[in-house]
């Protein structure tokens, strides 16, 4: 009891030590000091009464001589008063700290007085400039004008109040990022305005907080944002007396300067986010980075995630069409826009475009999509089938076990590094029949190749025997290799057990699962293979002999080519009764003596009485010829295709395969990547009269797929008009789409591309009404823009053009998603067709939106720089026009149009003019049409 | 001619080997790759051939169990130097001779990077005879080396020790630890590059190919820019006349080998590898690369360079002076960045 006693009367002692009983609260105050110096010790402090209350509280430094102790209270007392009398100001851009207690009166002048403030929120600005330097960042340009322009609010409502600052230095400025506040502490050097001081210290003019600010900002601003010291014309008042005048030029300035950081952010953030929104390219990612850079130097926020997304489909993109340069470059900007923020799916990217092995592989678009997209399983495998064919390459090891790692879940050990720990271990024991070092070696070296033929079954582990062989293996090898054998035991059995049901669904992740637990055992891939290849012959037996083989060969053949993978699965019993049914056939046994069994396995010989008697049986049969009538009904109707090729499956088997062909083809005849030759050639010879008509149907569309690959769609559509075939759903239906595309959709591109009016159109579907609108905005757009060369550029004029451009852009993007994301497949093949063309457009719609935004802001700026220097005007200026340039590249169709570039030759050379007056010649000679004239002229004269 | 003893406690020592090890910067390399196919590099210590500043010369001794592959290799570097001595940027011949080893051991390829390898490596405990021959006799020197050599004498030539940064070491992702962007600038692998194609141009001026071109027979004089040049034995002397497409083909060696190792830290897939190469090999590279930039590549260089150097490995410069004038244009660009 004593003891517990003891424990808490120490507690409290320690407690009271740290406490502090001001005027209106008691303070508890932290362990360390948070800064200390000339003016005294400064401690965080939290209210014993109210916790939520905290502060900072400063005191005369506890090792200090009596006449500091003195004079730091002095100087404590004079800030609390100041603090006092600003009360925080509420309403101010910057706050000085609320005052939030004192220490009781008696104390005034001792080392026992303290005062207690609001702490301020954020960084101070020295620690951003020092952190700015560290990481190599810009200071941000927003943090800079909106301290200043806070800084010169704070001084007006100081002063008025009564206080001069008289310490202004970075290290007292604090910016509070996430909300943008700005706060300024210690005011031990405030002077009270209007009250006399204390006979060693000067009165100091009003002005005087200005003067310190632009004295001790400037070098700053001069290291760290040189373009705003000229901007703001810095220049004109260092080193100089201040007086009102020039204080409230300033003033100005900064609050234009600020304005227009404003509206870069805006306009920066709202370009990235036209880029985002279009289709993603290289140049949108570089545009990008440079809008991104602009964005750090201002320090304003930006949308990580959704440009990480846009990089991330223009890579996989980039490698799906083959072109790795494409990818790697669009990485590169990736690093250059994130860095160390990146996640472990980019570090990984980089280091597989670090790897010409892989650069070079086809297999690279598998890796990098499924990296990208966290598939660590399937990226493990992708990497194992090109390490595979690389043979032991140098990169295997340091790429493999991150891939696993993150596939499994854990770092468990492979099974190749239990065997490497076991060799180490057996190099240092006595020489052993069992655990011999070369025996282990041997068992390594073929550790890869286990497996690459199916002699050799990539599942027989002989390191496992050795290791249950061997008593006096070490305990934690022992235990690694049990665990990882358990699993990988789990692994095999998954396996067998897909291949015993014949589940070729659950091969693949089976497969993969022994991957991960065993990436160095390339033997699975091969396996793997051979069992695709199993696949793809039980498919052909399926399907019959193609290409005018006869039955016998046909049979001969599939039985040689049988592959023989029993010899690492087993045999199970649909393999051998496949097997058996093979062999009999080739024997001549009747056909219907395996009824079941063909139906099966290769319905087609249903037709026959034995694999070697030609003559088709049962052809002519009413239940067949009626069902292969009532199979092509429902692919003229297009309808209920699947039950229409269940019914062949059941009434005319041997049907089931070349119906389920052709249904395929038609499927697929829309496709992209379409092999049409292959489509043709498998519908030359219909398997039953009843078909012939379904099979030159196919033959129709493969021709017009032939001619919409050479882009000759007039060709494409007289195909289809002379089809005799009637009443084919899918036939109406392309000539439909290909005629609506031809006289509706094409003209209207053209129209838009050359911003021409559209000619009238009866009936148009409400889909493509908004191309219409479109054209005509295009239209109207250009006719707008001539107007510039007629009465000059003003604020309206820009701001409509920027809407109606913008809004083109947007309603186009938005008939292209239509496209993009129907499910008519024909449309969405004819507008692949066009795609080129359409890109174009959409460029162009792109690049006027863009040039239009950034001319009208340019605009605004010069409109608004009425207080800025005129060189910093006539660079806006030069921006301008270079914008307005781009957009005359689009929109000039003849070369007579063109005036921007001449217009910018002359300001440039009014740039360039040595003297005011040689300027002002330029000025007053130059042509009366140039957009900007009326403006200079103006602004010479108020100079 | 001259004969002389050598050996331990003569006038004409052999001492370490220079072909096992490399330098750059104050750091030595072991370099198992650098030793040559046909012949034995060692330090010498021979007071007239020693330098002004007691920079001992390096003598190339044929490998006494290589004889037949040896000889051709030698009497070609020999014929060569002969003709390229005055030109910049070669290592010239400054002696050369025959020797014959009675006594001793020939010591192992081991770099003398700690006391005990030194000594294991040294070929100081050879003893033996040489005859010593003048710059004014290597025709009489040729004449006589299939005698020579026929009477169990090994040729050997004296020239200039390499100090300098050997470029292998600079550039290679390998021995650089990927820090090839630091270690070799671009602008240093465009200038080396440059003056390379300057001293094959006058090579090819005087119908001599150099073909061996791995970044290891290169050398960067930092304080002097100049890159150095050595071992001519795999190139050879044109003698029938038209033989345009060796010419190109030596270019190429040198795009895919040598610079394409300046510019990415790596040879072009598919180019001969560094190593104890003999001209077989090489005559029979390919005759195109395909260019395959990775991540740091792009990085690196910028795409002005890519394409010509993409281009270069595909074979597309014919002559050492048209690469000289791309090089000399993406030079100009990287110093007006800079």
């Amino acid at each position: 009891m004593g003891k517990i006693y003891a424990l808490s009367t120490n507690k409290i002692e320690s407690q009271l030590a740290h406490t502090f009983k001001g005027r209106s609260y008691t303070w508890r105050i932290g362990e360390q000091a948070i800064g200390s110096g000339d003016a005294g010790e400064v401690y965080p402090v939290t209210c014993l009464e109210d916790p939520s209350l905290e502060g900072v509280m400063k005191k005369p430094a506890h090792i200090a001589t009596g006449g500091t102790i003195q004079r730091q209270a002095g100087q404590i007392a004079q800030e609390s008063l100041a603090l006092a009398r600003l009360e925080g100001l509420p309403q101010c851009k910057a706050h000085p700290p609320r005052l939030l207690d004192l220490a009781p009166e008696f104390t005034q002048g001792t080392a026992n007085f303290f005062m207690v403030s609001e702490a301020a929120p954020g960084k101070d600005m020295a620690s951003l400039l020092t952190e700015s330097h560290q990481t190599g960042k810009p200071f941000p340009r927003r943090v800079i004008i909106t301290v200043l322009d806070a800084l010169f609010d704070l001084f007006a409502r100081a002063h008025r109040a009564g206080v001069l600052w008289n310490d202004v230095k970075l290290d007292h400025i604090y910016w509070h990022n996430p909300t943008g506040q700005v706060a300024v502490i210690d005011w031990g050097n405030a002077q009270f305005l209007g009250q006399a001081q204390e006979k060693s210290q000067r009165t100091l003019p009003r002005w005087e907080d200005y003067q310190q600010l632009v004295d001790t900002l400037g070098l700053f601003l001069q290291q760290n944002a040189p373009e705003l010291y000229i901007d703001l014309g810095w220049e004109e008042f260092q080193n100089k007396e201040l007086d009102l005048p020039q204080i409230s030029v300033l003033a100005r300035r900064i609050a234009y300067q600020q304005q227009v950081i404003g509206l870069r952010v805006m306009e920066y953030q709202a370009l990235i986010r036209v880029i985002l929104s279009a289709e993603p390219g290289i140049d949108g990612l570089n545009k990008i980075r440079s809008y991104q850079n602009r964005l750090d130097e201002i320090g304003a926020p930006w949308e990580a995630k959704v440009i990480l997304d846009y990089a991330k489909s223009l890579i996989v993109n980039a490698l799906a069409e083959g072109d790795t340069q494409i990818a790697i470059k669009g990485t590169t900007i990736v690093w250059d826009l994130f860095d160390d923020s990146l996640d472990l799916s980019w570090h990984l990217l980089r280091e597989y475009f670090r790897i010409p092995d892989l650069i070079s592989h086809p297999g690279l678009y598998e890796l990098a999509r499924t990296t990208l997209n966290e598939n660590w399983s399937s990226a493990l495998w992708a990497l194992t089938t090109i390490a595979r064919e690389k043979q032991s390459p140098d990169w295997w090891d340091h790429i493999m076990p991150v891939l696993r790692q993150k596939a499994v879940g854990t770092a468990a050990s492979r099974p190749y590094q239990i065997g490497r720990a076991l060799h180490s271990w057996s190099q240092s024991q006595k020489p052993q029949e069992q655990n011999s070092p070369e025996r282990i070696s041997n068992i390594l070296q073929n550790w890869r190749q286990k497996g690459e033929s199916l002699e050799d079954n990539p599942f027989d582990y002989h390191l496992l025997e050795l290791i249950q062989a061997e008593p006096g293996i070490p305990k934690q090898i022992l235990a690694e290799a049990k665990q990882s054998f358990a699993e990988g035991q789990d692994a095999v059995r998954e396996l067998v057990k897909a291949w015993h049901t014949m589940n070729w669904d659950a091969f693949p992740k089976a497969v993969r699962n022994l991957i991960n637990w065993d990436p160095d055992r390339w033997g699975i891939i091969h396996l793997a293979e051979s069992v695709d290849a199993l696949q793809t012959w039980i498919n052909n037996l399926y399907e019959g002999p193609s290409g005018g083989m006869e039955i016998p060969s046909f049979i001969d053949q599939t039985i040689e080519n049988r592959p023989k993978i029993e010899k690492v699965l087993g045999t199970p019993p649909w393999m051998k009764s496949l097997v058996k049914m093979l062999a009999a056939l080739k024997n001549g046994v009747p056909v219907s003596n395996f009824k079941m069994e063909v139906t099966h396995w290769s319905p087609w010989l249903l037709g026959y009485k034995t694999v070697y008697d030609e003559s088709q049986i049962n052809a002519d049969q009413k239940v067949v010829q009626e069902t292969l009538a009532h199979f092509t009904q429902h692919l003229k109707n297009w309808s209920d295709l699947e039950t229409g090729l269940e019914d062949v499956r059941r009434d005319a088997p041997q049907y089931h395969p070349a119906c389920k062909k052709i249904i395929k083809d038609f499927h697929s005849i829309t496709n992209l990547n379409l092999d049409v030759s292959k489509i043709a050639s498998e519908c030359q010879t219909p398997p039953h009269p009843v078909l012939n008509d379904t099979c030159q149907v196919l033959r129709i569309l493969a021709s017009w797929r032939c001619a919409l690959a050479a882009k000759d769609n007039p060709k494409a559509l007289s195909i289809l008009k002379k089809a005799n075939q009637k009443g084919w759903r899918i036939l109406n239906h392309a000539h439909e789409i290909t005629a609506e595309w031809i006289d509706d959709i094409q003209p209207l591109l053209m129209a838009i591309a050359n911003q021409a009016l559209p000619a009238e159109q009866a009936s148009l579907k409400k889909q493509h009404q908004r191309l219409v609108s479109i054209a005509n905005d295009c239209h109207e757009l250009k006719e707008n823009w001539e107007m510039i060369y007629v009465t000059g550029l003003n604020a309206q004029l820009l701001e409509n053009l920027t809407k109606t451009a913008d809004a083109n852009r947007t309603a186009f993007l938005e008939w292209r998603r239509s496209f993009e994301h129907t499910n008519d497949r024909t449309s969405a093949l004819l507008y692949n067709v066009d795609l080129d063309h359409i890109r174009r457009i959409s460029d162009d719609l792109l690049r006027l939106s863009q040039h239009f935004r950034q001319a009208q802001l340019n605009f605004s700026e010069l409109r608004e720089g009425k207080d800025i220097p005129f060189a910093t005007t006539l660079q806006i200026g030069n921006r301008l026009l270079n914008h307005l340039r781009e957009v005359e590249q689009v929109l000039a169709t003849n070369p007579e149009d063109v005036h921007f570039p001449g217009w910018i030759d002359t300001l440039q050379s009014i740039d360039t003019a040595r003297t005011q007056p040689e300027r002002r010649e330029l000025v007053l000679n130059m042509s009366h049409d140039h957009p900007l004239y009326a403006w200079l002229v103006q602004s010479l004269l108020a100079q | 001619m001259e004969t002389k003893k050598f050996g331990p406690n003569k006038k004409f020592k052999l001492a370490e080997p220079l072909d096992t090890w490399l330098s750059y910067g104050l750091r030595d390399f072991s370099v198992p790759e650098a030793v040559g196919s046909s012949a034995r590099v060692f330090s010498l210590d021979f007071p007239p051939l020693t330098g002004d500043f007691a920079d001992y010369p390096a003598i190339k001794i044929m490998r006494p169990d290589k004889i037949d592959y040896a000889l051709p290799l030698f009497r070609s570097e020999i014929a060569i130097l002969d003709i390229l001595q005055d030109v910049p940027g070669i290592t010239p011949m400054i002696g050369l001779g025959y020797m014959q080893v009675s006594d001793g051991v020939w010591p192992d390829e081991i770099a003398p990077l700690t006391a005990s390898q030194k000594e294991q490596a040294s070929a100081s405990n050879l003893v033996g005879t040489v005859d010593l021959y003048s710059m004014d006799e290597t025709h009489q020197f040729l004449a006589e080396l299939d005698t020579r050599i026929s009477e169990n004498w090994l040729a050997f030539i004296v020239l200039p020790n390499r100090w300098e940064d050997n470029l292998y070491l600079r550039c290679d992702a390998g021995y650089s630890r990927g820090d090839y962007n630091r270690t070799l600038p671009v602008s240093i692998a465009l200038q080396a590059a440059l003056q390379i194609c300057e001293i094959l141009q006058v090579a090819h001026e005087k119908g001599i190919v150099y073909l061996d071109h791995k970044a290891l027979h290169y050398y960067w004089n930092e304080p002097r820019q100049q890159v150095y040049i050595l071992d001519w034995n795999i190139g050879r002397q044109i003698k029938n006349g038209n033989a345009t497409d060796v010419y190109e083909f030596d270019v190429l060696q040198f795009s895919a080998r040598a610079l394409h190792h300046f510019m990415t830290g790596r040879q072009a897939a598919g180019s001969v590898k560094v190593g104890p190469n003999n001209p077989e090999e090489i005559s029979n590279a390919p005759h195109k690369y395909e260019p395959i930039w990775t991540y740091d590549d792009q990085k690196r260089l910028t795409q002005d360079e890519m394409d010509v150097l993409g281009q270069a490995i595909q074979g597309h410069y014919k002559t050492p002076s048209a690469l000289a004038e791309d090089l000399q244009t993406l030079y100009n660009q990287r110093q007006s960045q800079a």
